[in-house]
């Protein structure tokens, strides 16, 4: 099978995953105790304005008549109406998921350049190598919200060089307005060459990307690690050396080329985990992004803005084990497709 | 002219405490042009002896004695930015694995492009070109150099071994037991390709093996080996003839004829016992073994054209 027809099968069969994950999430929700009637109206509500919200809300439908409808909401990106805000979750999330996705993506580029630079150095040097190891290990035992009050009171507090919470300065937009294309603020300025926005929009990425980055940093760089030591001590390897291969061409084109397939691996499901699992982070930094918004509305019992979130998480943790998937595919000659 | 000769040559493994010699007081003279064949049993030191001549010993390894000199250079005292140079462009070297040579992320034509590229400065299209056309002489269709090596059978592998071994134009090949996982056909067509080289282009190569048959058919000279020493050196046809050292007439009586049986009780597993510490290291598997041989390591005797380490002919 050619690679174009095995990225098509890899993606064809991801909605089918996600399919599977909206079901879950549908199931568990309505098997979890409480009632999202009870919530907005209280212990003590008028029967019959039970009646009308459960009609307006569409509780009162079969259940496999909301499941589709569900199904509908969740693949043409409309969630129904927020209970707390009463407007169209849609609305509220994707300006969260844009901000989450920001985050990450620095977070991720952060993160694979610490990777890589470790894993090269440990590489080469021994004293390095047992230096990166602590490395690993504050990585998992300093907590994220930790690490980010400290640089918060450092770079934030003490030497005033970057903000310490929000995305951008509300002044900043207002003088300096922009249309949002993607929704990330530092791609839309660059497109739109807004620089006092691109700088200020950055200026509050870098405390949250330094601290989501340093905590995936760790186990990155150990796995980029391992996996070239693996292939410099390989027969391979030895092989090159004898033909007089110089050891930079060896340490890159043998041992990097060969790591850096387990390595995308990891750094995928870590990136996955980041666009999901940022609510410490997000809520340290006051970042509006899925995370908060989560956390939020479960307290908030607003039930429809939970569903969605989840759902944008199951599509996201596809997405990204696609893409993962298929630059495996291109990189490794010898995954069959 | 000589193109490689070892003086003298010590190799000693630091295992655990002790130290092991891998290789003593190897002393090995090659001619130009000259196929000779290294045949030993594992542990002999002959893969030992082609590590050291590229110094690419493991990191276990030391040379505590001796001299190598490869066409007047003096190899262990020069720098080891010279000696990469001298690695895969006048050195060539093919191993046992041909699946344990190539980069598994990198196509065939890619290995072949590299290796001109550090050693000739040749551009990377110039060397796939090259690499295609060595490909045609080694009867593989050219456009397989695209493929990567787990896309090519054991053999063609192998070829391609060879071809990058001698893309640089080396003058010496070393071939640590090139055909040993190879069927007997490829095996054939190896060997057959080995030779047309030397007679073609005079390259000098050193071919180590176990089979002491295999040795006999492609080698102009053979040197035997046993627990890191050199038993017996000699013409091959002077091996063929007459095999002189206990160790080389049991290793032709190894080999299968037509109408003749082996009797293999002599090959007992139990009989089979590591290298004697004292004396001859072939004592105690020697059927002449005589009080001297428990006694007293014998010297490589120079008989005249041949060199045989036994007491029987002091």
């Amino acid at each position: 099978m050619s690679l174009a027809r095995y990225i098509i099968t890899r993606i064809a069969t991801a909605p089918l995953l996600v399919i599977i994950l909206l079901t879950i999430t549908f199931i568990v929700l309505r098997v979890l105790p409480g009632n999202p009637i009870t919530v907005i109206l209280g212990p003590k509500a008028n029967p019959e304005f039970v009646k009308q919200l459960e009609h307006e809300l569409g509780l009162d439908k079969p259940l496999w008549l909301q499941y589709i409808d569900f199904l509908v909401d969740a693949f043409t990106g409309h969630f129904g109406i927020s209970y707390r805000w009463r407007i169209p979750v849609s609305e509220l999330i994707w300006p969260r998921v844009a901000a989450t996705v920001e985050l990450t993506l620095y977070s991720s580029i952060i993160a694979i350049i610490l990777a890589l630079v470790i894993a090269l150095l440990s590489a080469k040097f021994k004293i390095f190598d047992r230096l990166a190891r602590f490395y690993t290990v504050a990585t998992y035992a300093i907590p994220v919200f930790w690490l980010g009050l400290i640089l918060q009171l450092i770079f934030g507090v003490y030497l005033k060089w970057f903000p310490t919470s929000g995305r951008i300065d509300p002044e900043v937009l207002i003088m300096h307005p922009l249309h949002p294309i993607t929704g990330l603020l530092t791609i839309d300025a660059l497109i739109e060459g807004n620089w006092p926005v691109f700088i200020n929009a950055l200026e509050h990425l870098i405390l949250p990307s330094i601290t989501l980055g340093f905590v995936i940093s760790g186990v990155m760089s150990r796995t980029l690690r391992q996996a070239m030591m693996e292939a410099l001590f390989s027969d391979y390897v030895r092989a090159a050396r004898a033909r007089g291969i110089p050891e930079k061409r060896i340490l890159i084109n043998y041992g990097l080329r060969n790591a850096i397939i387990p390595f995308i691996i990891i750094a995928g499901l870590q990136i996955a985990l980041l666009l999901g699992g940022a609510v410490l982070t997000e809520s340290t930094f006051g970042w509006p992004g899925l995370g908060t918004f989560l956390v939020e509305s479960i307290l908030a019992r607003d039930y429809n803005a939970v569903q969605a979130a989840i759902v944008i998480y199951a599509f996201i943790v596809v997405i990204v084990n696609t893409v993962v998937d298929i630059i495996y595919s291109l990189i490794d000659p010898r995954v069959r497709y | 002219m000589n193109i490689l000769e070892i003086h003298n040559l010590e190799v000693v493994y630091r295992i655990g405490r002790r130290n092991v010699l891998a290789l003593r007081d190897v002393t090995l003279m090659m001619r130009k042009g000259e196929i000779r064949a290294i045949v030993g049993e594992s542990g002999s030191g002959k893969s030992t002896l082609a590590a050291a001549i590229l110094r690419v010993l493991p990191s276990n390894a030391r040379i505590t004695k001796g001299k190598i000199i490869f066409d007047g250079i003096d190899i262990l005292n020069i720098s080891e930015k010279e000696m990469q140079k001298i690695r895969g462009s006048r050195i060539g070297i093919i191993f046992q694995d041909p699946s344990a040579t190539f980069n598994p992320v990198m196509k065939i034509c890619d290995h072949i492009a590299e290796l001109l590229y550090v050693h000739k400065r040749l551009r990377w299209e110039e060397g796939i070109k090259i690499a295609e056309t060595l490909a045609k002489r080694f009867g593989i269709p050219s456009e397989r150099v695209y493929d990567y090596p787990h896309q090519l059978s054991g053999g063609m592998k192998q070829r391609f071994c060879i071809a990058m071994a001698i893309a640089t134009n080396p003058d010496l090949i070393i071939a640590d037991e090139p055909t040993t996982a190879l069927d007997v056909v490829t095996q054939m067509q190896v060997l057959s390709m080995l030779r047309d080289l030397r007679d073609e282009y005079g390259t000098s190569i050193m071919f180590i093996t176990h089979d002491l048959s295999l040795a006999l058919s492609i080698s102009d000279n053979i040197t035997v080996m046993y627990s890191g020493e050199i038993v017996e050196e000699a013409s091959t046809e002077d091996i063929r003839k007459e095999p002189l050292h206990p160790y080389t007439q049991m290793l032709m009586e190894c080999i299968p004829r037509v109408r003749s049986k082996i009797d293999f009780r002599r090959f007992d597993i139990e009989k089979i016992e590591l290298p004697n510490t004292q004396g001859c290291p072939f004592s105690n598997r020697c059927r002449y073994a005589r009080d001297q041989c428990l006694k007293e390591d014998p010297p490589l005797i120079d008989l005249g054209g041949r060199k045989v380490r036994c007491w029987m002919y002091a």
